[in-house]
């Protein structure tokens, strides 16, 4: 038993020793996490951005419509209202057509420059997030996003190809094809599958022996399944 | 100067940048341990992806657990024990995955047909039997059985790194190896 148990501890202390596939892991893990950093940077500029629009244009409002004077003097507001104006809107309204009353002017001319200013920030910020990391490391990132974080193999393999065509050799272009070719495993589309995955578990593809035992596990699974070995 | 003391002068120097919230100081202690750290991953939750995962939530959370460090360990014994307090969230997703491997494994009987009878997948189903006998285990006695017994630490640096005295690290790790011990036994 104790036999047993001792070669498990040995088989799990190899399984966290560093395999040659972890330069490409380790790289990948560090641009995810600088992605992530900028993010929660560009985040907390984002609110920070946002609460000033929003202060600067309730300031503005409230200056032009004259709502920062009555709260600054409420007293004195009272007094400049005499009540027969108030009564007449009173009496005015049966009157009123029955189509909606169109906004106060005051408040589109102050709603539209800071929705604009907003809608600008926001922009700002996504071009500032999406500039943070070049075109096709966001790429590779994305395809590492879906293949590991979602459930869409569909969506995750189009990421794939996109990175692929922009990148064919680059320095994550063989670990893109070997997720791409279990995209296409989880899709059921074995005979692709079992072609992407063919030089993987020859131990063709450099570095050397990349995912070899995997690939070649997968092979035998397919060969079986589409009834390549009777 | 000794290389000794000028390892730990750029590692004060590193904490007291991450202190002050420096970004590029993350990149560095990434830098310097995620080999450390991942093969920790790797062996407590007994799963790459989820490892991954657990080794980028280990470093994000390092600027506001740096706070609690108070340099009485070494920055890499730091990380180790801030990687095990984030590994409960992470270990329900790596149990998920196993169980979605091994179902896989099942139903095209690969198990039974041994397809590939070379060492490194006879490695990979011992390896993948203890971490299924070990997600069995409460957290502290699991990162007690693995930094004692697979990662080969002492007790006092076991104790250093999740802030329990040595005592209660070995009463964790007896109490580990029992219900190990047991649940192989049962399952034989």
């Amino acid at each position: 038993m104790t036999d047993g148990l001792d070669a498990m501890i040995a088989a799990l202390r190899e399984s966290g020793d560093a395999l040659p596939s972890d330069a490409s892991v380790a790289l990948a893990t560090r641009l995810r996490l600088r992605e992530s950093l900028g993010k929660r940077r560009g985040r907390k500029a984002g609110v920070f951005a946002g609460i000033g629009i929003l202060f600067g244009a309730t300031v503005s409002w409230a200056v032009a419509t004259g709502t920062l004077r009555q709260l600054w003097a409420p007293s004195e507001h009272h007094a400049f209202v005499p009540a027969p104006e108030r009564a007449h809107i009173v009496e005015a309204r049966p009157e009123a057509p029955a189509m909606p009353a169109p906004p106060p002017p005051e408040t589109q001319q102050v709603t539209a420059p800071r929705s604009e200013a907003t809608v600008t920030a926001h922009r700002e910020t996504k071009v500032a997030v999406a500039n943070a990391v070049p075109p096709v490391e966001a790429l590779y990132q994305r395809a590492h996003d879906l293949h590991f974080h979602s459930s869409d193999p569909t969506a995750s393999l189009a990421a794939w190809d996109a990175y692929l065509a922009a990148e064919p050799s680059g320095r994550f272009a063989v670990e893109a094809r070997y997720n791409r070719a279990i995209d296409l495993v989880k899709l059921g589309r074995l005979a692709e599958a079992n072609e992407a995955l063919a030089p993987f578990a020859r131990g063709e593809v450099e570095p050397h022996g990349y995912r070899q035992a995997e690939a070649t596990e997968l092979v035998a699974r397919i060969a079986n399944k589409l009834g390549l070995n009777r | 100067m000794s290389i000794g003391a000028i390892e730990s002068e750029s590692e004060l120097d590193l904490v007291s940048r991450l202190r002050a919230g420096d970004v590029e100081a993350i990149e560095a202690a990434y830098v310097a341990h995620h080999a450390v750290v991942r093969g920790f991953a790797r062996r407590l939750v007994g799963d790459n992806a989820t490892a991954e995962d657990l080794v980028h939530d280990t470093f994000m959370t390092l600027p506001a657990a740096i706070r609690k460090f108070r340099g009485e360990a070494s920055l890499r014994s730091f990380l180790l024990g801030v990687a095990a307090n984030r590994a409960r969230r992470h270990i329900r997703t790596a149990k998920r995955r196993r169980a979605m491997t091994e179902r896989l494994a099942a139903r095209d009987e690969l198990l039974a047909r041994a397809v590939d009878p070379t060492d490194e997948l006879a490695r990979r189903r011992l390896a993948d039997k203890l971490s299924a006998a070990l997600a069995t285990l409460p957290l502290d006695q699991r990162v007690a059985f693995v930094l004692c017994e697979v990662e080969q630490r002492t007790s006092s640096e076991v104790a250093e790194i999740v802030g329990a005295p040595e005592g209660t690290v070995r009463t964790r790790l007896f109490h580990a190896k029992r219900k190990l011990r047991e649940q192989l036994e049962d399952e034989r």
